[in-house]
C-alpha cells in the first residue's frame, strides 16, 4: 500500500513538473539583486592600479562598473579630490597612502567688526597630516610685524586643531592680518590672510532700576569704567523721583525710544510693571536687543513671563565660585543664588554649571540674560572674584549680539584685484518685522537701500568716490545682496550703505598677495563623502571599504516577472521522481 | 809712581761709572718695555694718562736700579772687562788693578803702574764701552712707551687705542663699547660690579653707576627717565655717572656737530633696600598686672636684607586719667646677639618697678630697628601694653566700648574654642543636637560681631538678621562707604582689618546657622587674625562719623514733597588708559619701522627712541623691559647692517608689546549673529515652548 502511494506521489511529481514546464508560468515579485557599485577614477594615469585593486576586492560582493549607471547602489571615488560631477550616494573615497607631513589652514575665524578698545581673538583651524611628534609654529602678523606666536607639539598623526591667537588694533580701521603655520618636516608652510576691521564704536547700554539695587549699581560702575560702553541709567529712588545719568527713556514700553540701546539692564526686576515687561519683550523681539535681569531677591513678579521659568530654587551657602562657560577663565562669586529648577527650553548657561545661576535664552530676535547671583556684588575683590570682568565681558557679548539698524558685510573681505566680492546688507526694521502674508490686510514691508563704494586712504579718509553699488533684494525680507568687481588698485575700500536715516559700512581689502584659508583636497574629499553618507579610506584599508559598503548599502529589490520553470535544475527532481518510481516498480516486479 | 797709579785708578773708576750708566739705561729700557706691555694689555685703564706715566717712570727707575745692582759684579771686575775689550794690554791692567789694593810702591809696582798709565792714556772708555746699543734701546723703549701712553690724544684709530674717528664709516657718530661700573652705597659694604655692553643694569637703590663709553663721536649725551646730561670726554673715553634711584633706563647717544648717532639703551632696575623687620617675640602680647613691682623679660628678633645698624626698645609711660594723661618716652638697653650682620636677636628687661607706675597707668613698648641707610631706614614692631589694673576694676581693654559686662563674656577666641569642641564631638551628635549647638555658637559669634560693629559706628539695628541672609555684615553700608575707601579716607589699616574681621565673623555665623561648623572655623580664625592685626597695627581705632551720618533730626519731615525732583547727571565718561594709549603708539611705531623696505640709520635711531618710550610706559614691567631690550638690540643690528637680525628682533619686540597690551584689554565678542539667525533661534524656542507637553 505504501509503495503504491509513494509511486503515485513520485509519478505525480514528475507529471506536475512536466505539466508546469509545458505551461511555463510567469511570477511577478520583489527580488533582491547584487548591488552595483560604481568605481570612479579621477586620475587614471596615477590611480589606475589602485582602482583595479578596488574593483577586484569589491567584485566578491558587488557588481562593479567603471562608468556611472543609474542603477548603481554606491560610488567609490578613487583619487585625492571630489569629482566635478555629482555621483550616486552613498559615496566612498579611497585615497592613496601618504605619510608626508603637511599643514593647512582650514579656516580663519575673525570677529567682523571688533571694537578698537579690545583684543581681537583670531582662531585658526589647522588640519595636520603626519604630524605626530612634530612641532607646529603659528604666527599672526600685521603688516611686517609679528604680533602673536604659538608653538605646539602635536601628539596625533592626523588631526584638526584650533589655534587661538590675538591681535591688538593700534587704531580704528581695517587691517590685513596674516596667519602663517609651519609644521616641522613639512615641505611648505600654510598661509592665510584675513581682515580685521576695528571700529571705534561704543555700545549704548541702558540701566533701569525700578528701585535702587546694589547689584545693578556695581555692574553699572564696572561698565562706566569700560570705554567700549556708553552707559545711560535711571534709578527710581522714590515715586516720581529718580536719578538719571544721560537721557534715559521715560518708559520701557516705548520701542522707538528704547531701540537706541543695544542692551537694557534691569536692576530689581520685581519692580517692573506688566507694561514694562511688554515693552522689554517687544524690545527683544522687534529690535533684536538684549535684556539683562539682575535679581537681588526672588519674588514672583510680572517679569516671570519673560523668563519662562516655572519654579526657582534658591540656595545660600558660603561663597562659591561660579565658573563662566565662555572660553575665558573669568568666574563670579556669590553666596546667595537663585536659579531655575529646570532650565527653560533653548536656554544656555553663562555661569554656574549644575546651578545655572546666570543663563540666557533667545526671545524673538533678541535675548534675555538672567542673573540669580543675588549677592555677587559683595564679592568684588579682583583676587577672588571676576565680578567686574565677568559683567563687562557678558554685557559686551550681549551688546555685540544686538544688530544695528543696518548691517553690511563683504565676502570675501580680502581679495585680489578684479575678483568678485559679494555684499550682504540687512535692514533691521524690515528684517525683524513680523510679516504674515496669510493675514488679512497685511501690508507689505518696505525697505530701501543705497550704497556707495569708496576707496580709503591709509589715514582712513575717503580719497576718491568710486561708484554706486546696486543692491537687489535677497531671499528674505529686509535682506539685500550685491556683487561688485574689486578695483584693480590694491587698497582698502569701503561700501557705505544708507537706509532711511541709518547707515552702515563694510570694508574690504584688495591685495595682490591673497592667501585664503582652504581645506586641503584630501580633507575636502573626506567631507564630501561624509556629506554623501560615506567615508574615506586609505589604500591600505581596502577591506574596510568593502565592509563599510556592505553595511551601508542594501541589496536592491525590484518587482520582476520571472519564470520558475525555466530553470534547468528542474531536470533533477523530474529525473529523480521518474527514476525512483521506476525503481519501485522494478522491485515489485511490476515492470 | 803715585801719579801713574792715580791715572790707572781714575781710568778704571771712569770705566766702572760708564758701565753703571749703560746698565741703568738697559734696565730703564727693560722697565719701559714692561710698562709698555702692561699698557697694551690695558693696565692702567685707557684714558688714565697720568697713572700710565707714573707706572712707566716707576718701571724705568726700577729697571735701572735692578740693572745697576745686577751689574755691580761686572763693575768690580772692570779691569778684566777692559782687558777683554783691549787685548793689547796683555794682562797689564789686571795686574795694575790688583796692585792698587792695597797700594804698595816698589819697583815692580812702579813699572806696572807706569806702563799701565801709558796704556790707559791711549785707551778711551767710550770706545771700550760703547753707549750706542743701551741708549738706543732706552730711547726706543721710551719712545714706544710714550706713544702707547699718548694713544688717547694721538690721531690713531680706535682699534689701536686712539680716540678714533669722530664718526663711523657711514659718517654718523657711533658707540663702540660701554663699560658700566656699579658701586653700591658705602653703607652696604659691597664691592663694585663691572659690566661690558649690558642691555640691563640692576643696582641697589643709591648705587653710583659709572658709565665709560668708547665712541666715535664728539660728544655723548646721557639721558635717564628724569635727567639729561653729557658725558665728560677723557681721551677716547666718555665718562659719566648716574645714581640709581628709580627704575628706568640710561640712554646714550653719540653726537657730532651735525649728526646724532644711534642711541644705546640700557634698562635700569633699582632694587630697593628693604626696611628691617622687627618683632617682639616674648612676651608678644598685652599684659595686665595688679601692681608695678615686676620686670618684663623681652626678646626681640630683627632682620634686614643687607645689614642692621641698630636695635632699640622704646617705651612710653602713660599715666593719669580722663583728659589729663601724661606721656613719657624712654628707652631700655638691649643685649644684642648678632647671628650675622643681617639677623640679630636681642634680650632686655623692662623694669616696671623703676617707672613708679600707679594703678591705671600703662607702658606701651615697641622695638625699633634701623638698617645702615644714611637716610635712616627704620622699622617698628607691633606695640604691646603692660597695664597696671585700677583697684576693683577690670582691664580697660581699650577696644570694647559697651559697659555691659556680659558683652565681653564671649570673645572671638572663645567662639573658636567652642567650635573646635563641637567639631571634636561631631561624630557623636545627632543632627538636632548639632543644629542646636551650632546655632548656639552662631548666636555667640553674632554677639561678638555686634561689639565690633558698634565700635565702628554702625547701628546694630542696621544689620540684617544673620539667619535670614548671608549679608549679616551690612554690606550696603560698606558699599556706601566705597567711595570713601577709594578716596583713601578709610586708609586706617586698623579700621580695614576690623572690617575684614567683621566680615569673616558674619560668614562664620552664617555657616554655624546652617550647622556647618567645619566651614565656619576657618572664618572664625580669619576673624581672630584680623582682630589681632587691627589692634596690633596702630593701637588706635578712629570712630569717625562721616558727614553723611550726621543727621539733623530737627529737619526730618519738614521739607516740601514738591521739592523732590529728578536728579539728572551726564553719563560717566571713562578715562582712557594712558598705558594703553602709549603702548599702542609704540606698537604702531615699531610696525612702521618693520614695514620699511630697507632699514637705515634713521630707523636705528627711531628704534632706540621707541625702546626708551616703551620703557618709560612702565619701567618695572618685565615684558616691557624685554621689549625695550629687543628694540635696543634691533637698533644696534640696524646700525651694524644686520637687517635680518634687526627684523627678527623687531618682530619679537612687537610680540612683547602686544603681550603687554593684552593684559589691559578684554576679548572682543565673537558671537556676533545676524538678525535672521537670532530670529530663527527665537522662533524655534517659541515653537518648542508652545508645544503641548
Amino acid at each position: 500500500m505504501n509503495d503504491a502511494l509513494v509511486r503515485l506521489a513520485l509519478r505525480s511529481i514528475a507529471v506536475t513538473i512536466a505539466t508546469a514546464a509545458l505551461i511555463d508560468p510567469g511570477v511577478t515579485s520583489n527580488r533582491a539583486q547584487r548591488p552595483t557599485v560604481v568605481v570612479t577614477v579621477l586620475n587614471p594615469e596615477t590611480d589606475a592600479s589602485l582602482a583595479s585593486d578596488v574593483a577586484k576586492t569589491l567584485n566578491r560582493k558587488f557588481d562593479v562598473v567603471r562608468t556611472p549607471v543609474a542603477a548603481a547602489s554606491a560610488t567609490v571615488v578613487v583619487g585625492g579630490r571630489p569629482p566635478d560631477t555629482d555621483v550616486t550616494a552613498p559615496a566612498f573615497a579611497l585615497l592613496s597612502d601618504t605619510t608626508a607631513p603637511s599643514v593647512s589652514i582650514e579656516r580663519l575665524v575673525v570677529p567682523p567688526t571688533p571694537p578698537s578698545e579690545s583684543r581681537v581673538p583670531v582662531v585658526a583651524r589647522m588640519t595636520l597630516h603626519g604630524a605626530r611628534g612634530r612641532s607646529l609654529d603659528v604666527s599672526l602678523s600685521a603688516g611686517a610685524s609679528t604680533v602673536d606666536h604659538v608653538a605646539r607639539r602635536i601628539a596625533a598623526t592626523d588631526t584638526t586643531i584650533d589655534i587661538p591667537l590675538s591681535f591688538v588694533p593700534t587704531a580704528p580701521g581695517a587691517a590685513a592680518v596674516r596667519v602663517t603655520a609651519t609644521l616641522s618636516g613639512a615641505k611648505s608652510t600654510s598661509v592665510a590672510n584675513g581682515e580685521i576691521d576695528a571700529r571705534d564704536r561704543r555700545w549704548p547700554v541702558l540701566f533701569y532700576d525700578p528701585r535702587p539695587s546694589w547689584t545693578s549699581t556695581f555692574v553699572r560702575r564696572a561698565l562706566e569704567r569700560d570705554p567700549r560702553f556708553v552707559v545711560t541709567s535711571r534709578v527710581e529712588t522714590s515715586r516720581g523721583v529718580s536719578t538719571d545719568a544721560g537721557k534715559p527713556p521715560a518708559y520701557l514700553n516705548d520701542l522707538s525710544a528704547l531701540s537706541t540701546w543695544d542692551v537694557v539692564v534691569i536692576g530689581a526686576p520685581e519692580g517692573l510693571s506688566a507694561d514694562d515687561v511688554t515693552g522689554l519683550d517687544t524690545f527683544m523681539r522687534r529690535r533684536g536687543g538684549s535684556v539683562v535681569l539682575l535679581l537681588d531677591q526672588r519674588v514672583a513678579a510680572p517679569y516671570d513671563r519673560l523668563t519662562g521659568v516655572a519654579t526657582w530654587t534658591s540656595r545660600t551657602t558660603t561663597s562659591t565660585s561660579l565658573a563662566s562657560f565662555r572660553r575665558d577663565s573669568i568666574s563670579l562669586r556669590a553666596a546667595e543664588v537663585v536659579f531655575p529648577s529646570a532650565l527653560p527650553i533653548g536656554a544656555t548657561i553663562i555661569a554656574g554649571g549644575a546651578q545655572p545661576v546666570v543663563w540666557q535664552t533667545p526671545v524673538g530676535a533678541g535675548r534675555l540674560i538672567v542673573s540669580g547671583a543675588l549677592d555677587a556684588w559683595q564679592f568684588r575683590d579682583p583676587s577672588t572674584s571676576g565680578f567686574e570682568l565677568f559683567w563687562r565681558q557678558t554685557l559686551a557679548d550681549a551688546a555685540a549680539a544686538s544688530p544695528p539698524p543696518v548691517t553690511v558685510a563683504a565676502s570675501p573681505a580680502i581679495l585680489s584685484p578684479g575678483e568678485q566680492v559679494t555684499l550682504h546688507a540687512t535692514v533691521r526694521a524690515a528684517s525683524l518685522t513680523e510679516f504674515r502674508n496669510d493675514r488679512p490686510g497685511a501690508r507689505p514691508v518696505r525697505a530701501t537701500l543705497s550704497a556707495l563704494l569708496t576707496s580709503i586712504g591709509e589715514t582712513g579718509t575717503a580719497t576718491a568716490v568710486s561708484r554706486e553699488v546696486a543692491f537687489t533684494p535677497d531671499a528674505d525680507i529686509g535682506q539685500f545682496v550685491a556683487t561688485v568687481r574689486a578695483p584693480d588698485r590694491p587698497g582698502v575700500y569701503s561700501v557705505d550703505v544708507t537706509s532711511g536715516t541709518s547707515a552702515a559700512d563694510a570694508t574690504f581689502i584688495v591685495s595682490t598677495d591673497v592667501h585664503r584659508a582652504h581645506v586641503s583636497s584630501r580633507d575636502l574629499l573626506g567631507a564630501w563623502v561624509r556629506a554623501r553618507g560615506g567615508r574615506a579610506f586609505t589604500a591600505s584599508n581596502i577591506d574596510g571599504l568593502s565592509s563599510a559598503l556592505a553595511s551601508t548599502i542594501l541589496p536592491p529589490n525590484h518587482l520582476e516577472k520571472w519564470y520558475p520553470m525555466r530553470s534547468a535544475w528542474w531536470i533533477v527532481p523530474f529525473a529523480f521522481a521518474l527514476s525512483a518510481e521506476w525503481w519501485l516498480r522494478r522491485r515489485r516486479e511490476l515492470a | 809712581m803715585r801719579a801713574d797709579a792715580a791715572v790707572v785708578r781714575d781710568f778704571l773708576a771712569r770705566g766702572a761709572r760708564r758701565l753703571a750708566v749703560l746698565s741703568a739705561a738697559n734696565g730703564a729700557a727693560v722697565g719701559l718695555t714692561v710698562a709698555l706691555a702692561l699698557a697694551l694689555a690695558g693696565w692702567p685703564r685707557r684714558g688714565s694718562m697720568g697713572t700710565g706715566a707714573v707706572v712707566g717712570v716707576v718701571a724705568a727707575i726700577a729697571g735701572a736700579l735692578i740693572s745697576v745692582f745686577v751689574s755691580s759684579g761686572r763693575r768690580l771686575k772692570i779691569a778684566q772687562s777692559v782687558e777683554a775689550r783691549a787685548p793689547e794690554s796683555r794682562n797689564l791692567l789686571v795686574t795694575a788693578d790688583e796692585l792698587l789694593v792695597p797700594p804698595a810702591y816698589d819697583y815692580v809696582h812702579e813699572l806696572v803702574f807706569a806702563r799701565a798709565a801709558r796704556l790707559v792714556r791711549r785707551l778711551d772708555a767710550r770706545t771700550l764701552f760703547p753707549a750706542r746699543i743701551p741708549v738706543s734701546a732706552f730711547v726706543t723703549a721710551l719712545v714706544l712707551w710714550l706713544l702707547v701712553l699718548a694713544r688717547p690724544v694721538l690721531p690713531l684709530p680706535a682699534s689701536l687705542g686712539g680716540p678714533g674717528a669722530t664718526a663711523g664709516a657711514n659718517g654718523l657718530p657711533s658707540i663702540d663699547a660701554i663699560d658700566v661700573v656699579i658701586q653700591p652705597p658705602a653703607y652696604t659694604g659691597q664691592g663694585k660690579t663691572s659690566l661690558r655692553d649690558p642691555s640691563r643694569v640692576e643696582a641697589l637703590a643709591g648705587s653710583r653707576i659709572t658709565i665709560n663709553v668708547r665712541a666715535r663721536a664728539e660728544r655723548v649725551s646721557l639721558e635717564t627717565i628724569s635727567a639729561h646730561d653729557s658725558l665728560t670726554k677723557r681721551g677716547s673715553i666718555f665718562v659719566g655717572n648716574v645714581v640709581a634711584d628709580a627704575d628706568g633706563y640710561i640712554a646714550l647717544q653719540p653726537t657730532t656737530a651735525d649728526h646724532g648717532g644711534a642711541r644705546r639703551l640700557i634698562g635700569l632696575t633699582v632694587l630697593p633696600d628693604l626696611p628691617p623687620r622687627v618683632r617682639i617675640v616674648t612676651p608678644g602680647h598685652d599684659q595686665r598686672f595688679d601692681d608695678g613691682h615686676r620686670q618684663l623679660e623681652l626678646t626681640v628678633d630683627a632682620s634686614d636684607d643687607i645689614a642692621l645698624a641698630s636695635l632699640k626698645l622704646r617705651f612710653t609711660k602713660v599715666s593719669g586719667s580722663g583728659e589729663r594723661f601724661t606721656f613719657a618716652e624712654s628707652e631700655t638697653p638691649l643685649s644684642i646677639t648678632r647671628r650675622d650682620e643681617r639677623t640679630w636677636t636681642a634680650h632686655g628687661t623692662l623694669n616696671l618697678d623703676s617707672l613708679a607706675l600707679e594703678p591705671g597707668d600703662m607702658v606701651v613698648y615697641r622695638a625699633v630697628a634701623a638698617d645702615k641707610r644714611p637716610t635712616g631706614g627704620t622699622a617698628e614692631s607691633d606695640s604691646y601694653i603692660a597695664e597696671i589694673l585700677a583697684p576693683g576694676g577690670i582691664a580697660a581693654s581699650g577696644f570694647e566700648t559697651d559697659p555691659e559686662q556680659d558683652r565681653y563674656a564671649v570673645s572671638q577666641q572663645m567662639v573658636i574654642l567652642k567650635t573646635e569642641r563641637l567639631l571634636a564631638r561631631l561624630s557623636t551628635l545627632s543632627a538636632d543636637s548639632l543644629q542646636s549647638a551650632s546655632q548656639e555658637i552662631a548666636a555667640e559669634q553674632r554677639k561678638v560681631r555686634a561689639e565690633f560693629v558698634f565700635m565702628l559706628g554702625g547701628e546694630l539695628a542696621d544689620a540684617p538678621d544673620v539667619t535670614a541672609s548671608m549679608t549679616d555684615l551690612n554690606e550696603e553700608q560698606e558699599a556706601e562707604g566705597e567711595a570713601d575707601i577709594l578716596a583713601g579716607r578709610n586708609a586706617n589699616a586698623g579700621h580695614i582689618a576690623l572690617l575684614r574681621a567683621i566680615r569673616a565673623m558674619s560668614r562664620a555665623a552664617a555657616s554655624l546657622t546652617v550647622s556647618e561648623p567645619t566651614t565656619a572655623l576657618p572664618y572664625e580664625r580669619t576673624a581672630l587674625t584680623q582682630l589681632e592685626s587691627a589692634f596690633a597695627r596702630s593701637r588706635i581705632l578712629l570712630r569717625a562719623l562721616s558727614t553723611r551720618e550726621r543727621l539733623d533730626l530737627s529737619r526730618r519731615l519738614t521739607g516740601s514733597l514738591t521739592d523732590a525732583a529728578r536728579d539728572i547727571e551726564s553719563s560717566a565718561e571713562p578715562a582712557a588708559s594712558s598705558r594703553v594709549v602709549a603702548l599702542r603708539r609704540v606698537l604702531s611705531e615699531v610696525a612702521t619701522i618693520a614695514g620699511t623696505k630697507t632699514l637705515t640709520s634713521s630707523n636705528a635711531s627711531a628704534a632706540s627712541a621707541i625702546a626708551e618710550r616703551a620703557l618709560r610706559v612702565d619701567p618695572s614691567s618685565k615684558t616691557l623691559q624685554e621689549a625695550s631690550s629687543l628694540l635696543a638690540a634691533a637698533a644696534d643690528a640696524i646700525a651694524g647692517k644686520h637687517e635680518r637680525d634687526a627684523r627678527e628682533r623687531l618682530d619679537r619686540a612687537s610680540s612683547a608689546i602686544v603681550a603687554a597690551l593684552r593684559t589691559d584689554l578684554l576679548d572682543a565678542p565673537t558671537n556676533v549673529a545676524g538678525a535672521n539667525d537670532a530670529r530663527l533661534s527665537g522662533a524655534l524656542v517659541d515653537a518648542l515652548r508652545s508645544r503641548p507637553e
